[in-house]
């Protein structure tokens, strides 16, 4: 009798200490937390209809560069961002100027000839890059999206 | 660990329940079966809630006991079986979250997602280890509890006990060509 109580005993003890221990760690988004979005983004449309090379120039600030290695200029033709057709642009500096060719931007979505409506809306967000310790070519947060309307003709 | 414990607890009350049928073959070994004394009724109840009550007769108490085992020891086998499956996941999206930041070419809003999802991971895990851990206190009390009953509540056999039982038992084997199933179950 005394034996089997022994048994069981240990046999609960061991069940309740190894069995039953709390094995899930809440997430961690510390890493993450040390990047920062650039503000004050400006798209600008530029027509130039005797050269024909309309552009699109992006402006915009980051106040704190720290860790921060470039740039990467995204842009979709929906209001909803991840929805459209994203293309992306790495900027190999910290210049916090870009300027695009407006037919580079619209033929790499998939727009290859004047759609019916001659005004078009290119939604536009930059990322600052980031390359530390802990942190290797991570785009840090989307500046908040600005828009350029491009006129066709 | 816990499969193995389990696993063997199984195979004890097995064991035993196929000496019991063993028993019932022979009359006379069964008649001294069905008169268990309270040492054994004890031994039983140590084995898994609510055998020793049931015989010594005590039938209600001693399924009852039984079944409130059963329950929740099966809730807290199956929660703890969710515990450690959806764990594996969540250990796994862990990993790909804290790759995100050496992977290269990763972005802030994909790792804002992945650990959204991951904070809602950890809920869920919570909350099957507070289930697990209350399956497994509600097991323990009804064990400690049936222990406990066995021990000072449930009488102890006496002859005159023993006496209905032997002729409950005669009257039975009488009626019958009896199978071992019909015996067990007269037994308890």
């Amino acid at each position: 009798m005394k034996k089997i109580f022994l048994f069981l005993a240990t046999s609960l003890i061991i069940t309740i200490a190894f069995g039953c221990s709390k094995d899930n760690v809440a997430p961690s988004f510390s890493k993450f937390n040390q990047t920062k979005k650039p503000v004050n983004l400006v798209a600008t449309f530029f027509k130039n209809s005797v050269a024909k090379t309309d552009s699109i120039r992006l402006t915009w600030d980051m106040q704190d560069t720290t860790s921060v290695t470039n740039y990467l200029v995204s842009w979709s033709d929906s209001s909803d961002f991840d929805y459209g057709n994203v293309r992306q642009a790495y900027i190999n500096n910290l210049n916090t100027t870009y300027t695009l060719q407006t037919t580079n931007v619209l033929k790499s979505m998939g727009y290859t000839t004047v759609p019916d409506t001659l005004l078009h809306i290119v939604y536009f967000t930059v990322s600052a890059l980031y390359n530390n310790a802990d942190l290797v070519n991570f785009a840090g947060p989307r500046a908040v999206i600005d828009t350029a309307t491009v006129n066709w003709k | 660990m816990l499969k193995a414990v389990a696993i063997t607890w199984l195979s004890v009350l097995l064991f035993f329940s196929s000496m019991g049928v063993t028993f019932a073959q022979n009359e006379s070994s069964f008649v001294r079966a069905a008169t268990v004394s309270k040492r054994e009724a004890v031994v039983l109840s140590v084995l898994f809630p609510g055998l020793g009550q049931m015989t010594v007769g005590q039938k209600v108490k001693g399924v009852s006991f039984f079944l409130a085992g059963v329950a929740s020891l099966a809730v807290f086998v199956n929660s703890n079986e969710d515990y450690k499956t959806k764990l594996d996941t969540y250990n796994r999206d862990k990993t790909i979250l804290s790759d995100m930041a050496t992977a290269g070419r990763k972005n802030y809003e994909d790792a804002l997602k992945s650990y959204s999802n991951l904070e809602k991971q950890n809920n869920t895990l919570d909350d099957l280890h507070s289930t697990r851990n209350a399956a497994l206190v509600c097991a323990a009390v009804v064990y400690a509890y049936n222990i406990f009953d066995v021990l000072f509540f449930t009488p102890s056999s006496n002859e005159s006990q023993k006496s209905e039982i032997r002729k409950n038992v005669i009257v039975e084997s009488a009626l019958v060509d009896r199978k071992p199933g019909i015996l067990v179950s007269t037994r308890f």
